[in-house]
């Protein structure tokens, strides 16, 4: 990164600083110490001072010997020897300590020193006895010329010393010229490392704000969906977890919302599209729940899931009553950046029912509702209720207890006859499974089929239905036949029709007696492959049936795509045919086109002979239901075969 | 110790004195050597021979001088025992010396800096020859502030009279 790059240079920058600092400083310091010694060195001032007072001294000196040589008189003597012995003591001094030192500097200063003393000690002869007056003018020569060598030295030493001391200050001066050069020089570097120190300061502090940015940034990515800029799972639980610890809390609701028909935008205009129409859904969920007055969070949780959370204040403000308006909202067309597109919404909502409650399961129940609302139907919104719980509960237990079942053959077909419509003879039985569970009681089959295909147990189950229900039929001295309904979810899996094969192959069941029922589900997701494993089935010589026909999408074109050998009218039409003269007019159609196509026409659900007469009437040739009996264990069916003669009676 | 009844500042009468005791009519350390005038005890002169000044107080001091070469050892009184011993009570004290020479010594060195009246050096009494007989000392070694031209100034040799100001 840039700016670690400027840190580590900045910090190149303030050591070489630093270094500098030092050295100026211990060269300031140096040069403070030589000063010092410089100024120890000037003070030869005392050579002067002591040099001029010998001066004065010799002076007085000459003077106390021309009183003593006029005069002879014992004072002047006195004073004479006093004198002589200061200046002898002056000369004495001369020789040692910095006036001493001086003089060994000065050319010749030894030699002027032993004269001078020399000359002195030459005059105590005269004091100790007086000269007589024919010599005096003598002695004062001599006195005049010990003087002037004392002057002599005395001048000459503090000459010498002055040119020392203007030579040590002069030096001082350079020095402080250097010293304050120096200081300069620090100044400029102490401002340098203080104005480095307040860039680095703003730098680190613009580093650091990046960082934060990145940081944000980082969090928001963590918090927020990509497509559509909504918050993610994450942040809802965050948000429900944070709603759960508060003391006062609001009433939370938490709608969990499905696009129907979102896959179909993506698989047809591909993800661009699908990306546009997520952006578009959002916007509106959005813009929805933005005209409430209460806190809310929209979020995006999975491809097409989106959670609505929201903290109500209002406790007369009807959640239901929203949803349905969302559902409303997204009946109109909605309009993305890549065109409009029609997109419903399933919705699944909860809501927090007292101030204890932990809000996450909110989430949770509000999906419960929303896999219900799918499940019955598009474009619905559905509270959830604690059934809901119950229900999944009750699935799941089921869920886990079928592949033991399974295993352990606990789930066993009992048979259903089906009967020629005029004559009342029974031609065959269809197999239903059935499941009696040591703790759960009776499952039905409408329960634990569908979880069973979802599980992928359908196949072993399927695979042991058929082979019971082949081994059952091969047992009859009747050569009635048997139905066995497939599953969707047999078609999708590679094996069917050695299945098939298999349980005819063990039971020896001629295959033209067994019936082998589907729905009209099969053909929509796969229909090609279907249609052809339909095709083999049918050519080893088993019979198809079109199951249920009526529900679901009821399309006629389903009857015309393949050679059904029966066609199975779904149990709705008895339960209507006597109210809607339309509905009549529809099963006569379906009669009539199937007789033309070669199959014969079954009417399931019949449950009086006023029915069975009416749809005979129709002209179905074939028809089941409580009518002709209730689904029987395998131990009963024989009688039942036995008994056709009977049942003809009845009719 | 002879207290003179002369006026105070009348040192040429202790020169005359002093005169007389180098002429050796007086036995060593007999003779007047120092005269303390001033604001001192009576107000008159104290008169001091070596014997008196010894018998004031004993100090020493060992330290490197201008004057000198290496370190010296000196012996004598201190200056603020002698004060204290004629009551001076004066800021000043002006320091003469018999080649003319003076020098004003301020009372608060006294304390402070302890200046010796030094007698003796390198335990011989000090000759006028050798800077004698008395020569104020300061412990130049002990404190670099004694390093000046100021307290080197205050060193008087060959001091005679004392005048407390």
């Amino acid at each position: 990164m840039r700016w670690r790059q400027t840190l580590s240079s900045s910090k190149v920058y303030l050591i070489a600083g630093i270094c500098v600092f030092g050295s100026a400083m211990a060269l300031n310091f140096m040069f403070f110490d030589s000063s010092y010694s410089l100024i120890q060195n000037a003070m030869r001032y005392d050579a002067v001072w002591t040099g001029s007072g010998g001066r004065i001294e010799a002076e007085t000196l000459k003077s106390s010997f021309s009183t003593y040589l006029l005069t002879q008189a014992e004072a002047d003597k006195k004073e004479l020897k006093l004198r002589f012995a200061i200046t002898k003591g002056r000369l004495n001094s001369w020789a040692e300590g910095t006036f001493g030192k001086s003089i060994k500097e000065v050319q010749g200063g030894d030699r002027m020193l032993a004269d001078a003393k020399r000359l002195l000690g030459s005059l105590q002869v005269f004091i100790n006895a007086p000269p007589p007056p024919t010599e005096r003018e003598a002695v004062a020569r001599k006195v005049a010329k010990a003087v002037d060598a004392i002057h002599k030295l005395g001048h000459e030493t503090q000459q010498y010393s002055m040119v020392q001391a203007a030579l040590a200050r002069d030096q001082i001066k350079r020095q402080q010229n250097m010293q304050r050069a120096i200081n300069e020089g620090l100044s400029v570097v102490g401002a340098l490392l203080f104005l480095l120190a307040i860039w680095q300061n703003a730098s680190l502090r613009r580093a650091s704000n990046r960082a934060d940015a990145t940081a944000r940034k980082y969090e928001r990515l963590a918090k927020h969906d990509v497509v559509t800029g909504l918050a993610n799972r994450a942040t809802v639980e965050e948000k429900l977890a944070a709603l759960s610890r508060m003391v006062q809390k609001p009433r939370v609701c938490v709608l969990a919302a499905d696009l129907d028909g979102f896959k179909r935008i993506n698989d047809l205009m591909g993800h661009v599209a699908g990306d546009a129409a997520l952006k578009a859904a959002a916007e509106k969920m959005q813009a929805m729940v933005d005209g409430l007055s209460s806190t809310r969070l929209v979020a995006r949780v999975g491809g097409d899931e989106f959670l609505i959370v929201l903290e109500m204040y209002d406790l007369e403000w009807s959640l239901s009553a929203f949803a349905h308006q969302l559902i409303k909202a997204f009946e109109e067309p909605i309009y993305t950046d890549v065109g409009t597109v029609n997109l419903g919404v399933s919705i699944g909502y909860a809501e927090s029912r007292c101030d204890k409650e932990n809000c996450v399961h909110l989430v949770m129940n509000a999906d419960l509702a929303l896999t219900e609302a799918k499940s019955t139907g598009k474009s619905r919104a559905i509270a959830y209720k604690d059934t809901l719980r119950i229900q999944m509960y009750r699935r799941q237990e089921v869920e886990s207890a079928l592949k033991e079942a399974v295993k352990n053959h606990d789930i066993y077909p009992v048979f259903q006859s089906y009967h020629d419509i005029l004559t009342g003879t029974c031609l065959g039985f269809e197999a239903l499974a059935r499941w009696c569970h040591k703790e759960l009681g009776p499952i039905g089959p409408d329960e634990f089929i569908p979880t069973a295909e979802t599980t992928g147990d359908i196949i072993n189950l399927g695979a042991l239905i058929l082979d019971d229900a082949c081994l059952e039929a091969a047992g009859w001295r009747e050569k009635a036949s048997v139905s066995v309904n497939l599953s969707t979810v047999q078609f999708l899996r590679p094996g069917l029709v050695k299945d098939v094969s298999n349980a005819l192959a063990k039971s020896r069941l001629e295959p033209s007696r067994l019936k082998l029922e589907v729905t009209e589900s099969v053909l929509i997701s796969d229909k090609v492959r279907t249609l052809s494993i339909l095709q083999e089935l049918q050519k080893t010589g088993t019979r198809i049936v079109l199951d249920d026909f009526g529900t679901g999408y009821s399309s006629l074109s389903y009857l015309v795509q393949f050679p059904w050998d029966e066609i199975k009218i779904d149990r709705s039409f008895v339960e209507t045919a006597g109210t809607y003269a339309e509905m009549q007019n529809v099963v006569s159609m379906v009669v009539r086109i199937a007789s033309q196509l070669g199959a014969v026409v079954t009417i399931e659900g019949i449950e009086t002979e006023a029915q069975r007469a009416l749809f005979s009437g129709f002209g179905c040739h074939m028809a089941q239901g409580y009518f002709y009996g209730r689904p029987q264990k395998l131990d009963k069916l024989p009688g039942l075969v036995d008994q056709r003669a009977t049942l003809r009676a009845i009719s | 110790m002879i207290w003179s009844v002369s006026r105070p500042g009348s040192w040429l009468a202790g020169i005359a004195f002093f005169l007389t005791s180098i002429t050796g009519n007086v036995a060593a350390g007999e003779e007047v050597i120092l005269e303390i005038s001033g604001k001192i005890k009576g107000g008159g002169v104290a008169q001091f021979t070596r014997k008196d000044l010894e018998a004031i107080g004993h100090s020493e001091i060992k330290t490197g001088t201008p004057w000198h070469d290496g370190v010296v050892h000196f012996e004598g009184v201190l200056l603020s025992d002698l004060i204290d011993h004629v009551d001076g009570q004066g800021r000043d004290l002006l320091v003469s010396a018999l080649n003319n020479y003076s020098a004003t010594i301020p009372s608060s060195d006294l304390k402070r800096h302890m200046p010796l009246l030094a007698m003796k050096l390198d335990g011989k009494y000090m000759k006028i020859e050798d800077k004698g007989p008395l020569f104020v000392i300061y412990p130049f070694d002990a404190d670099p502030k004694l390093g000046s031209e100021l307290f080197y100034s205050r060193s008087v040799w060959q001091v005679s009279a004392i005048e407390v100001k």
